[in-house]
């Protein structure tokens, strides 16, 4: 059992479910081993993973966890992490087996070349069936030269692989094995942000509008519309909406945030709490006016506070705050996080605060308990 | 005669261990079973080896704090303890006959099939009861060949059991069917066992009452102290930023345990509303619509700790968008806070059962905490419905209160609506139990 009393949920995204159906899982809570959860700039909560021992029997009934959103409560009722199970890894009499929406793929075109040269599409290929439990999850594949005949062909039987998500089944055999009735079971988790990167679209309008506006746009435009837009500092800068065909919205949305504000001021977001994306300047710009917090080491246990003094408890630290701490002379901000790492196991937690990619920061705290 | 402890397997059958000099078994019947004639004993005898030593169960502090923020999360993680037990039989195959008897119920046990523990000392009142989870038997070598037939066998059954004891079946009433207004807060009796200021554990059923026709979901329950609302700001508030102050009775200033929560409670209109302290956003945006009592989460306190007297809260609360209508804005200053979401919520008149500790099982067992705290509806002809529980499910401490919310079926909040409310508690020990 953990130290710390998280609570964990499984919830349905797919489409046509209810909003909240976590009935027909086991429950996890108070059998947890360790849960660990990153955030990063630029990307928001970014992954997390949960172990814990179950019968044989509950452990293969988790294997239906897979795409389900997973929402992390701290002992106050107060959300801290949420994202979707992307990975689930059952370990038992020296079988490991893992089932993975990585290699998912359930909208499938392909991109060719026909016997005359020019570029041709395939007819998509679709199976609404894994789309509506899954989110819809595109391919585009290039065919090479082929007929429209043949590509509809190969997009159909990629489909057909590739629907279902793929599983590896890997066996280590030991000198000496003894029959388990227990089973490992660990979820690995992604931050919905990620789904942003699973569907394609293409707009050949070079109209220009607000960056953020299109931003917010493309949150609902993509066929997985599981976010929505949080706090969000208008840009005040304008850039084409043309978008390159199968671009993901992912990559539309960052090239549209990599430009930052009109001003210059870069910008950080990231998806967070009840699946909002919020898009703010970035700390490191002005680090003597961003938002600081203090790490506060003089204490028994390092202590993180906001700049008016109230605790920042471990598990909600974010990045894209400026850190200071209390052993420099000065106390002014010395560093920008740009990624966190929280773990808790049944002895403990531990805190590791990184540095942004942006700069050559090292970490500014890495404690392990 | 002198009070016995015993073991009580899964079949229920009890093997009493004799505080003294136990009757020699002759080979007939099971002795054991009666406290009287038990040829088990716990060993006190020192020339034969260490005596038994109850031991009480230690906190793990995993996260300590410092002043002036002295946060602590404890927890009491399971007891390795040996017993040394002595057999007495009227010859060496009868004592070996009972070791085995001892072996085989105490090799089955296990989490799933945990054996109870009952820790009863000559002059207590009452017993304390816990569960084993495994327990393994070593002999002592001193005792293998039987000499001068004294028909004695010395064995240490090193056991690993629940931290904390309770009573096997009595539970302390804390509500008995009592009206409940929306958004109101009931007094809590002060806790009787060892985790006084610890918090006690409570397990709760509340049935709405006069909104029967729509169920009940989303439901706040905490313990805390007497909460204060502030009509501050209240009225139709459209974007902007609107500062609320309210001048609080600072409960915190000397309980370090308590935090502070802050609710909204709106009749009208739809917008998007969070709250600021201090020029720092510390609630999520949250969309709030017509009438509702939305939970914005933890107020900051630790700056007001430092201040003596009386102090004065202020929330910015910024409209980003839409226009709401602001009723009222709460504080509650409570130690647990939990909040439980139906996801079916289209019941009627079926109570939502929370448990904390075990509760109407068998009474066999003891009403120890659960790993984990469990909500249900419990409708009459239909199979219990799990409900997940968010946060922890409040307890007891000495002068405080239950702090109840909770939202119709359609999520709206009826002030007017009122639940039936009951709920009850049991004493934690860690080993003694006395009198109480």
């Amino acid at each position: 059992m953990l130290a710390i009393p998280f609570t964990f949920r499984f919830d349905h995204l797919e489409t046509g479910q209810p909003a909240a159906r976590d009935l027909d899982l086991p429950n996890i809570n108070g059998i947890v081993d360790s849960y660990d959860h990153a955030s990063a700039d630029k990307f928001g909560y970014e992954s997390a993973s949960v172990s814990f021992n179950s019968s044989l029997a509950d452990g293969a009934w988790m294997l239906s966890a897979l795409g389900r959103q997973f929402t992390v409560y701290d002992p106050y009722g107060i959300q801290c992490w949420q994202g979707i199970i992307h990975s689930i890894t059952l370990r038992a009499s020296g079988i490991d087996h893992t089932i993975s929406l990585e290699k998912l793929a359930n909208r499938i075109r392909v991109r060719f070349t026909t016997p005359f040269g020019t570029n041709a599409v395939s007819s998509t290929a679709s199976d609404t069936t894994s789309q509506a439990r899954y989110g819809v999850k595109d391919l585009v594949q290039s065919g090479g030269a082929k007929t429209k005949t043949e590509a509809d062909a190969l997009a159909t039987r990629l489909l057909k692989e590739l629907t279902i998500p793929p599983s590896n089944t890997a066996v280590a055999v030991a000198a000496k094995q003894e029959r388990e009735t227990a089973c490992a079971v660990t979820l690995n988790c992604v931050g919905l942000y990620e789904t942003l990167a699973w569907a394609v679209t293409s707009n050949t309008s070079t109209s220009q509008s607000e960056t953020t506006a299109q931003a917010t746009a493309l949150l609902s435009a993509t066929p997985n519309d599981w976010i929505s837009a949080g706090r969000i500092t208008a840009s005040g800068l304008n850039a084409s909406q043309f978008i390159a065909q199968d671009t993901t919205y992912r990559a539309k949305l960052e090239e549209l945030l990599e430009l930052g504000m009109s001003d210059g001021t870069p910008l950080s977001w990231g998806v967070y709490n009840d699946r909002q994306l919020e898009v703010v300047p970035f700390a490191g710009v002005n680090v003597g006016s961003a938002p600081i917090r203090r790490l506060s080491t003089s204490t028994q246990e390092p202590i993180i506070r906001n700049a008016d003094g109230s605790e920042v408890l471990w598990w909600r630290v974010r990045p894209n705050y400026a850190y200071s701490s209390d052993l420099l002379d000065d106390g002014s901000a010395k560093g920008v996080v740009g990624r966190v790492s929280f773990r808790c196991d049944t002895n403990g937690m531990s805190l590791s605060l990184e540095g942004t990619d942006r700069s050559s920061a090292d970490a500014l705290i890495a404690r392990t308990r | 005669m002198a009070h016995q402890h015993r073991f009580v397997t899964q079949a229920g059958t009890n093997i009493y261990l004799y505080s003294g000099h136990a009757p020699k078994w002759n080979g007939s019947g099971t002795p054991w079973t009666d406290a009287a004639t038990t040829p088990f004993e716990i060993a006190m005898n020192d020339v034969t080896g260490q005596r038994w030593v109850p031991q009480e169960a230690t906190s793990t502090t995993v996260f300590a704090g410092s002043q002036p923020i002295p946060r602590s999360y404890q927890s009491y993680p399971n007891v390795t303890e040996p017993i040394p037990i002595q057999i007495r039989a009227t010859t060496h195959d009868n004592a070996v006959a009972l070791l085995r008897l001892l072996k085989q119920e105490l090799q089955a046990v296990s989490y799933r099939s945990p054996m109870l523990f009952v820790f009863y000392p000559d002059g207590a009142t009452n017993p304390a009861v816990t569960e084993i989870y495994s327990a393994s038997i070593s002999v002592n070598p001193r005792f293998i060949n039987d000499e001068n037939s004294r028909g004695l066998l010395r064995c240490t059954i090193m056991v690993e059991r629940a931290p904390l004891f309770t009573n096997q079946s009595d539970v302390t009433s804390v509500f008995s069917s009592t009206s409940a207004n929306n958004a109101s807060n009931h007094a809590l009796p002060s806790p009787t066992g060892d985790l006084y200021h610890e918090g006690q554990p409570l397990n709760f059923a509340i049935t709405p009452s006069n909104f029967t026709s729509s169920g009940m979901s989303k439901v706040y329950l905490a313990s805390c102290k007497t909460p204060f609302a502030s009509t501050s700001q209240a009225g139709s508030r459209s974007t902007g930023s609107y500062v609320i102050q309210v001048n609080d009775t600072n409960p915190w200033v000397n309980d370090f345990r308590l935090r502070m929560r802050v609710l909204q409670r709106y009749s009208a209109g739809s917008g998007v509303v969070q709250l600021y302290v201090n020029g720092i956003a510390y609630s999520e945006q949250i969309a709030v619509s017509g009438a509702s009592y939305v939970d914005f989460g933890d107020y900051p306190v630790d700056v007001l700790r430092e201040n003596d007297g009386s102090v004065q809260i202020a929330v910015t609360m910024h409209v980003l968008s839409g226009s709401v209508t602001l009723v009222n804005t709460t504080f509650v200053p409570y130690y647990d806070w939990c909040t439980i979401a139906p996801t079916m919520p289209n019941l009627t008149s079926s109570p939502l059962i929370v448990r904390s500790f075990r509760g109407t099982s068998p009474t066999s067992r003891p009403r120890l905490p659960l790993p984990a705290p469990q909500a249900y509806f419990n409708a009459a002809g239909v199979a219990l419905i799990p409900v997940p529980i968010i946060g922890t499910v409040p307890r007891t401490y000495p002068s405080s209160r239950l702090f109840i919310a909770f939202h119709r079926a359609d999520g709206t909040f009826n002030a007017s609506d009122t639940a039936t409310l009951s709920a009850t508690t049991v004493p934690l020990f860690l080993s003694f139990r006395g009198g109480v």
